[in-house]
């Protein structure tokens, strides 16, 4: 199975006070991270959130997007240090942000990492041990272990 | 979502306090202190005095964290440089500013506006739009509100309803049986001082004024099934040759209208004289009677008064009705005046916060947003909107649509042919869909439209 976050650029302690501020943070680690233009990914995430905002309740986000020249799907991770307001269907804050990009030309592949993602961030307990782990490397082990075990 | 609204003029304020009513967290920058105090007091707004495009200035407005600046203080260079600090110091993502000088808007010089350049995504210019508003209207005998949707293949009209018009006391679910020919979908209407959207069982009576969405092909057949037959206008006479009286001139004389125009100032009739090639100039007071005589008021089909005086404005359409003008057009920015003139003989009202409220909202609303209108002094909005997937308003018939109370389907626009809503229809994928809706539900349209997560 493809891991998501085998690679993914994670972010253990985010200093934003804004979802635009802390998607642009995001952004910019994603984009370095994948030879991308940081301005070209905020058009897109931002023109996203324009037609629905991406949270997914829970303090969860979402943000995705297809950039025109990506090779392969680039997946970011952050967690806040203080929760943004985002819009969510349930009105809370968000401080667990999960970007995700993909190529122009995926179909259902994005779709598939789309709800791979979803599934691996369901569920209080992993969000729970999202929000206590001690660093990005602990925070990429429980979500590469969350994956695992709902492909299971 | 913040916004950062810079000058706190008569465009500057009704933006700020139209994006106060929609929840918005509004910090408005003036440099005049008293200004600013007086909105921060009467409006839900932050106030905060200082230059609109010093850093400094709006490092304090938040533009670290604002999702807008919209920039309408009275200088364009200010309002420029604002948005160009706002975007290269702060990432603001959308900059919105005011820019009237005309050198500035030339087709010519288009590029400068470009991201790579001065970052600004949208120029409003409230006295080009209020002259194209007035010339859609001027142009079209018996309307007094025309927005055109769907690039042109609908429009959305307002008329007044005269005594001798066919369709009154008639409920509306039996227009369609009565007149097969009349393809429309009524939005709103508007009694007295009172707004609504109609039900199936309400009728249209005399002097109601009736907002109807009709195809663009069919708009003549419309205006007779209201009992409106008036001829194009031929001659037109514009009170008041400023800034929007000459775009107006323009604008008419080029479609062959003859104009001719009334302006107070000396300096100004001369330039007005200058510019509009082929129009009369009188230079004298628009409420002298003998001077609008002279100007030919009794034998004009148009009088439009577009002074920057509301109360001119008023006096001088009525005197101009009295000498025998057929119809008048009046600008009048006051929202409270535009309530008492309805009763008079003022056949239009051109409301320029309408108009550049709508421009704003255009990219405040979610979803794909084509269009959108504000109706009737802020009673509610005209949207067209793309129906996208996994949105829910698509595979779903009319009839299914939880449709809010005070908010109804005007058109939908199928690979290129306009539609009227029947409750059979469903709206798919790809759609355009134009709304009418009250500004109390307009949220709930725009949930209607929202894409779910699994939109990429």
């Amino acid at each position: 199975m493809f891991s998501l976050f085998q690679k993914a650029t994670i972010i253990a302690d985010l200093d934003a006070s804004s979802k635009r501020g802390a998607l642009r943070a995001l952004a910019d680690r994603v984009a370095a991270d994948n030879d991308l233009d940081v301005s070209v990914c905020m058009d897109h995430l931002l023109a996203r959130e324009q037609l629905g905002a991406t949270g997914v309740g829970g303090g969860v986000a979402m943000p995705h997007g297809r950039i025109e020249g990506l090779k392969d799907i680039a997946v970011g991770f952050a967690r806040l240090k203080t929760p943004v307001e985002y819009e969510g269907p349930d009105g809370e804050p968000v401080d667990l942000i999960l970007l995700l990009l993909a190529p122009e030309e995926a179909g259902a592949v994005c779709l598939k990492a789309l709800s791979t993602a979803s599934r691996a961030l369901r569920g209080p307990a992993v969000r729970g041990r999202l929000r206590a782990a001690t660093d990005a490397a602990a925070i990429r082990t429980i979500l590469t272990e969350s994956q695992d075990s709902e492909a299971a | 979502m913040r916004v950062i609204v810079c000058g706190a003029g008569q465009v500057g304020v009704s933006i700020a306090r139209q994006l106060a009513l929609e929840g918005m967290d509004v910090v408005v920058v003036d440099q005049s202190a008293t200004l600013a105090q007086r909105l921060g007091d009467s409006l839900d707004v932050q106030a905060i005095t200082g230059h609109a495009s010093d850093p400094e200035v709006l490092q304090l407005a938040g533009a670290e964290y604002a999702d807008m600046i919209i920039a309408a203080t009275v200088s364009d260079e200010v309002n420029m440089v604002a948005c160009q600090v706002a975007h290269s110091l702060f990432g603001v993502t959308k900059k919105i500013a005011r820019v009237r000088t005309q050198g500035y808007l030339s087709e010519k010089w288009k590029s400068m506006f470009a991201r790579d350049h001065m970052p600004i995504d949208v120029i409003i210019s409230p006295e080009a739009e209020v002259a194209r508003a007035v010339v859609r209207r001027a142009t079209s005998p018996g309307v007094f509100e025309l927005i055109p949707l769907m690039d042109d293949l609908a429009r959305l009209i307002g008329v007044r309803i005269g005594e001798d018009c066919p369709v009154i006391n008639t409920p509306l679910r039996q227009l369609t049986a009565l007149f097969p020919d009349l393809q429309i979908t009524v939005l709103g209407i508007s009694r007295g001082d009172k707004y609504f959207v109609p039900k199936s069982d309400d009728q249209i009576f005399p002097k109601d004024r009736v907002y109807f969405m009709v195809a663009t092909q069919h708009v003549e057949r419309a205006m007779a099934a209201f009992g409106h037959h008036e001829r194009e206008a031929r001659r037109a006479l514009i009170i008041g040759g400023g800034n929007i009286g000459l775009r107006i001139g323009e604008a008419l004389g080029a479609g062959s209208v003859a104009v001719r125009v009334v302006e107070r100032d000396r300096i100004q009739a001369e330039h007005a004289d200058q510019t509009l090639a082929g129009a009369i100039v009188i230079n004298g007071d628009a409420l002298d009677p003998e001077i609008l005589e002279e100007a030919g008021a009794s034998v004009s089909d148009t009088a439009i008064a577009v002074t920057n005086d509301d109360q001119t404005n008023i006096l001088a359409s009525l005197l101009a009705k009295r000498l025998g003008a057929r119809r008048t057009i009046a600008l009048i920015n006051r929202a409270s005046f535009s309530t008492l003139v309805s009763p008079l003989d003022i056949d239009v009202v051109v409301n320029p916060r309408d108009i550049t409220i709508s421009t704003i909202l255009r990219h405040v609303r979610r979803g794909r947003v084509r269009e959108v209108h504000s109706i009737g002094d802020g009673f509610g909005e005209v949207l067209e909107l793309d129906a996208l997937a996994t949105s829910g308003i698509v595979n779903k018939t009319i009839g299914e649509l939880a449709m809010p109370e005070g908010a109804i389907i005007g058109a939908i626009l199928r690979n290129g042919v306009v539609e009227m809503p029947k409750p059979s229809t469903s709206i798919r994928e790809s759609d355009r869909v134009v709304i009418f809706a009250e500004e109390r539900v307009v949220r709930k349209i725009e949930r209607l439209f929202e894409v779910r997560l699994e939109f990429f």
